[in-house]
C-alpha cells in the first residue's frame, strides 16, 4: 500500500497494548470511527477485543487478500501485535447522492423515486416494495480491477430456475478489467451482442424492476449504477412503461398502440418521402403531388441527400442539446428549430414539407420508454432511408423484411425476442399492444417462464 | 449439424409455414394461368387443393414411417448411399431452381413497375442477401417469418372489395361451362401455384405434434386455396374474360380498382410488400437445398448456404438467355415439382418390400 495516500495508519493502546489501526479515509466517516472503535478500544477494561467489538470480525493472519479486499471495501483494520490478531471492522460510510425523480423515465403518476448509484440503497428500494423472504438477492464480484459488486435479484418462488443458472452462469464467464456502469455489463450478458437492438431491459426505476420481478424475471445490479437490467425481455416490452398501469385500460391501450406504430411511422415517414418522390410519384393523390413539387421546386438536391442532410442536422442539434448547459441548451432549441429550420427552407436547401415530417419522425423516435431502443431506431431510420433512395418502395420493404428477420432471429435469456407476437401466446396479448383491464391479465408473461403461472387464484371467494 | 433433433415447430408455425411457402410469385399471375377455364377458373384452386390433399397422403405416410428424417436420410437409408445422393443432388438443383423461379419473376416485375430506369442486378442482390441472412437462421426463423408474413400481407385481402364492389358477381354463371381438356389445361398451368407444400417432406423432423401434422398441413393448404378462390372470384367479376387472357399480372390491375383519396397507384404498395412472400418461399426452398449440402458433407459450413445462392443468383444474371431461364422455370421446374411430388408413392412401395407395411424406421 504504498502511495496511497488516503491511507490512514494509527496506532493506540487497548490495556496497555498496542493496537494499529488501518482505514481508507475516504471510505470512512471518522467520526463513526471515533464511536464504534476507538471508544470502546479505550473504555475496555480489561476484556477481550472481540467481546469490546462485537461487530468485529476475524480475520485469518496469511490471508493478505482478504484483509486487502476489505480495506479497500471501507473496512477499519485493527492489528492486536502482542496477541497476534486481525480483526475487522465494517465502516464503510460514503456521502451518495439522494435519492431523486427519474429524469429518463419520468410519469406523472405513480412512484417518483428511482435508483440510485449505490446498491445497498438500490436493494432497499426493492426490498421496501417486496416484504417477502423468497426475494433472493445472490452477489457476484467481478472485474479484474475493478472489483464490482453485481447482484442478481429474483423470487424465487416465481421465476424460472433456468433462466436463474442462465444469468449466473453468464455473470460467471464475464472477464473484463472493470464496469463503469450497468449498460457496460449488459452488453456482455446479452444474446446477441452485435445487434443495434437492446436484448435486455433497463430501468432506472424501482416499480418498473419489482414489476418485474413479480413476473418472474431476473433484475440484475451493478454497484456504482443506477441502472437495473431485466431480462428476458421482449421487443413489445420496450415500449411499455409502468405508468400504462396506473393510467386506466382504455388510455393506456391507446398510448402505447401510439408508441409502437410510432416506431414504424418513424422508420417509414421520411425513407417513403425519399421513395416515392425519388421512384414512385404517381402514387400521390394530384392535389398533394402539387404541394410537394411547389415546395420542393427550388431545392437542388435529390431527395434522398435532402433528408440525409435535414436528419443529420436534427440529430447533430439533438447530441448538442445533451452536450450543452442546460440554459444554453434552450437557445440551441430555438436556434436549431426556427432560425436553421426556416431559414434553410427559404435558402432552398430543404422542403418545408420535409421539415415537418423529419420533425415528427424526430418526436416519434423519443416516444418509446426505453432510450436504447428508441437510440436503435434512429439508427435503423438510416438504412432505410438509404433503401429507399437507392431501390425506393421495394427497398424500403426490403429493408424492413430484414429488420423484422433480424428481430425475429434475437433472443432474450435464449426467449425469442418478438414474443408473444411471434411466436403468438394468446393469454400474453392481454398486455402487450394493448393494456387490457386487470381482471383480465390473470397470467404471468410466459416468457418469463414463472414457476407460478397466474397473478392471483381463480377462486370466486 | 442440425439433426432435427430439436422439435421446435408448433402447429401455428407448420400452418403459417405451409401457407406462406405456397403463396408466392405465382399467385400474382394465377388469374392469367388459370386463364383457360375462362369465367370458371374460380373454382380451380378447390380442384387444385384436392390434387394437393391427395397427394399429401403418400408424403404424410412416408414421413410417419421416418419420423426423425428428412427425405435425404430417407433416400439414404431406402436406395443406399451412391443412388441416395444421385436423388438427393437432384431435388437440391430442384431447390435451387425454385430460389431462382421465385426471385427472377419478382425481380422483372420490380424492375419493369417501379424501377424502371434499373437493370435486376441491384434489387436482385438484396433480395439474395435478405435470403441468406433470414435462411442462416435456420427453419424455426424461417417458419416464424412466414407467419409474420401472414400478418403483414394478409390484410391485403380486404383490398379485394374495391375489385369486388366495381365487377359483376354474375360473371360467375354459367358455373360448369367447361370442358375436360382445359380443366386439365388449367391444372397443368396453375399448379404452379401451390408448389411449396412438398416441403413437408423436409422439416417433417421438426414439427412437434406428428400426430395432428396432416392436419394442420390440410388447414395450411385449404387456407391457401381459400383465398385463391377469394382472390379468383374478385378477378372474374372485375375483368373480362379477355383481359384475364392477356394480362401477365392480373393481381396488379387489381390494386388498380382500389381507391383511397391519401394514396393512388396503390399497386407499388403491394408489389413492395409482397417480397415478404417471396422471401417466405425462396428461404423455404433455400433451406432445403442447404439441408441437402449439410447431410451429404456430413457437416454444417456457411458455404453449403452460400454456395445454392450463389448459383441461383447468376442463374438469373449469369449469361443465359431469358428466355431460356423462361423455360426452364415454367418447364423444368413445374416437371420435377410433379416428380418429387410423386416420388413418395414410389418410395412407400420400396419401403413395404424393404422393411414391411407400416413399419417405423428411425
Amino acid at each position: 500500500m504504498q502511495n496511497v495516500d488516503d491511507l490512514s495508519s494509527l496506532s493506540l493502546k487497548m490495556n496497555d497494548e498496542e493496537v494499529h489501526v488501518f482505514f481508507l479515509d475516504t471510505l470512512v466517516d471518522v467520526s463513526q470511527i471515533y464511536q464504534t472503535v476507538f471508544l470502546p478500544l479505550q473504555r475496555s477494561d480489561g476484556r477481550e477485543p472481540l467481546q469490546v467489538l462485537p461487530f468485529a470480525q476475524e480475520c485469518q493472519l496469511d490471508d493478505m487478500e482478504t484483509l486487502m479486499s476489505n480495506l479497500l471495501r471501507g473496512h477499519t483494520i485493527l492489528f492486536f501485535l502482542e496477541r497476534n490478531l486481525i480483526l475487522h471492522v465494517n465502516t464503510f460510510q460514503v456521502p451518495h447522492r439522494s435519492i431523486t425523480k427519474s429524469e429518463t423515465e419520468a410519469t406523472v403518476l405513480g412512484p417518483q423515486d428511482s435508483f440510485v448509484e449505490m446498491l445497498e440503497i438500490n436493494l432497499s428500494l426493492l426490498r421496501r416494495r417486496l416484504a417477502t423472504p423468497h426475494l433472493k438477492v445472490s452477489s457476484y464480484t467481478i472485474g479484474t480491477q475493478a472489483q464490482n459488486k453485481v447482484a442478481v435479484i429474483y423470487l424465487d418462488n416465481i421465476a424460472n430456475a433456468e433462466n436463474v443458472e442462465r444469468v449466473k452462469k453468464r455473470i460467471d464467464n464475464v472477464i473484463y478489467h472493470g464496469f463503469v456502469g450497468m449498460p457496460v455489463l449488459k452488453q456482455m450478458l446479452e444474446d446477441k451482442p452485435y445487434s443495434p437492438f437492446p436484448q435486455f431491459g433497463l430501468t432506472g426505476r424501482p416499480d418498473n424492476a419489482t414489476a418485474a420481478l413479480l413476473d418472474g424475471r431476473i433484475v440484475i445490479m451493478l454497484n456504482g449504477s443506477p441502472d437495473a437490467a431485466i431480462c428476458p425481455t421482449s421487443f413489445l416490452e420496450m415500449f411499455s412503461s409502468p405508468e400504462d398501469f396506473y393510467n386506466r385500460w382504455s388510455t393506456a391501450s391507446l398510448l402505447r398502440m401510439i408508441r409502437f406504430f410510432g416506431l414504424f411511422i418513424t422508420i417509414m415517414l421520411t425513407s417513403s418521402y425519399v421513395s416515392v418522390l425519388t421512384y414512385h410519384p404517381e402514387m400521390l393523390p394530384p392535389a398533394l403531388l402539387t404541394i410537394l413539387t411547389e415546395s420542393r421546386s427550388r431545392v437542388p438536391f435529390p431527395p434522398v441527400i435532402e433528408v440525409l442532410i435535414i436528419e443529420l442536422v436534427i440529430e447533430i442539434l439533438r447530441e448538442a442539446g445533451i452536450r450543452m448547459p442546460t440554459k444554453i441548451g434552450q437557445t440551441i432549441g430555438i436556434v436549431g428549430g426556427i432560425v436553421i429550420g426556416t431559414a434553410s427552407v427559404q435558402a432552398g436547401l430543404a422542403s418545408n414539407i420535409l421539415i415537418v415530417l423529419v420533425s415528427v419522425s424526430a418526436l416519434l423516435s423519443f416516444v418509446p420508454p426505453n432510450f436504447l431502443m428508441s437510440n436503435a431506431i434512429r439508427l435503423v431510420r438510416y438504412g432505410f432511408i438509404l433503401m429507399a433512395g437507392v431501390l425506393g418502395m421495394y427497398g424500403q420493404m426490403l429493408a424492413l423484411a430484414f429488420l423484422f428477420g433480424h428481430l425475429l432471429n434475437l433472443t432474450s435469456l435464449g426467449t425469442p425476442y418478438m414474443a408473444p407476437g411471434v411466436p403468438r401466446q394468446w393469454t400474453d396479448l392481454m398486455n402487450s399492444l394493448i393494456r387490457a383491464p386487470l381482471r383480465f391479465i390473470v397470467n404471468r408473461n410466459r416468457m418469463s417462464r414463472a414457476k407460478q403461472k397466474h397473478v392471483r387464484p381463480f377462486g370466486e371467494d | 449439424m442440425d439433426r432435427g433433433r430439436i422439435h421446435s415447430l408448433n402447429p401455428i408455425l407448420v400452418i403459417g409455414l405451409i401457407m406462406n411457402t405456397m403463396v408466392g410469385v405465382n399467385l400474382l399471375g394465377l388469374a392469367h394461368h388459370a386463364s383457360k377455364m375462362g369465367y370458371n377458373l374460380w373454382w380451380s384452386p378447390i380442384l387444385l387443393g384436392c390434387i394437393v390433399s391427395l397427394t399429401l397422403i403418400p408424403m404424410m405416410a412416408l414421413c410417419r414411417r421416418y419420423p426423425e428424417d428428412n427425405l435425404f436420410r430417407i433416400h439414404e437409408k431406402l436406395l443406399g448411399k451412391w443412388l441416395g445422393r444421385c436423388f438427393n443432388i437432384l431435388i437440391i438443383v430442384y431447390a435451387i431452381l425454385n430460389v431462382s423461379t421465385a426471385h427472377e419473376g419478382y425481380v422483372r416485375l420490380v424492375q419493369t413497375s417501379m424501377l424502371s430506369n434499373q437493370t435486376v442486378t441491384l434489387p436482385l442482390l438484396g433480395l439474395t442477401l435478405v435470403m441468406v441472412y433470414i435462411t442462416n437462421g435456420g427453419i424455426k426463423l424461417i417458419a416464424r417469418f412466414c407467419l409474420l408474413t401472414f400478418f403483414f400481407t394478409g390484410w391485403m385481402i380486404f383490398l379485394l372489395q374495391y375489385g369486388f364492389q366495381k365487377g359483376g358477381m354474375t360473371h360467375i354463371f354459367p358455373l360448369f361451362h367447361t370442358d375436360w381438356r382445359s380443366i386439365a389445361e388449367t391444372v397443368h398451368n396453375s399448379y404452379a401455384s401451390m408448389l411449396g407444400y412438398e416441403l413437408v417432406l423436409f422439416f417433417y423432423p421438426y414439427i412437434q405434434d406428428k400426430n395432428k401434422a396432416h392436419k394442420h398441413v390440410l388447414i395450411g393448404v385449404w387456407i391457401v386455396v381459400l383465398l385463391y378462390v377469394m382472390i379468383l372470384l374478385t378477378s372474374v367479376s372485375y375483368f373480362s374474360e379477355w383481359q384475364m387472357d392477356n394480362l401477365i399480372y392480373p393481381i396488379l390491375n387489381l390494386f388498380k380498382a382500389v381507391e383511397l383519396s391519401f394514396l393512388e397507384r396503390i399497386e407499388n404498395l403491394g408489389i413492395g410488400l409482397w417480397v415478404f412472400l417471396i422471401l417466405s418461399t425462396s428461404t423455404g426452398y433455400l433451406w432445403v437445398a442447404r439441408t441437402g449440402l449439410e447431410e451429404m458433407a456430413e457437416k454444417t459450413r456457411l458455404w453449403h448456404l452460400l454456395v445454392p445462392t450463389i448459383i441461383s443468383f447468376l442463374f438469373i444474371v449469369g449469361p443465359l438467355s431469358v428466355e431460356r431461364q423462361r423455360y426452364i422455370y415454367d418447364k423444368v421446374t413445374v416437371y420435377m415439382a410433379y416428380g418429387l411430388i410423386l416420388w413418395p408413392i414410389f418410395l412407400l412401395v420400396l419401403h413395404s418390400l424393404r422393411f414391411g407395411r407400416g413399419e417405423r424406421v428411425s
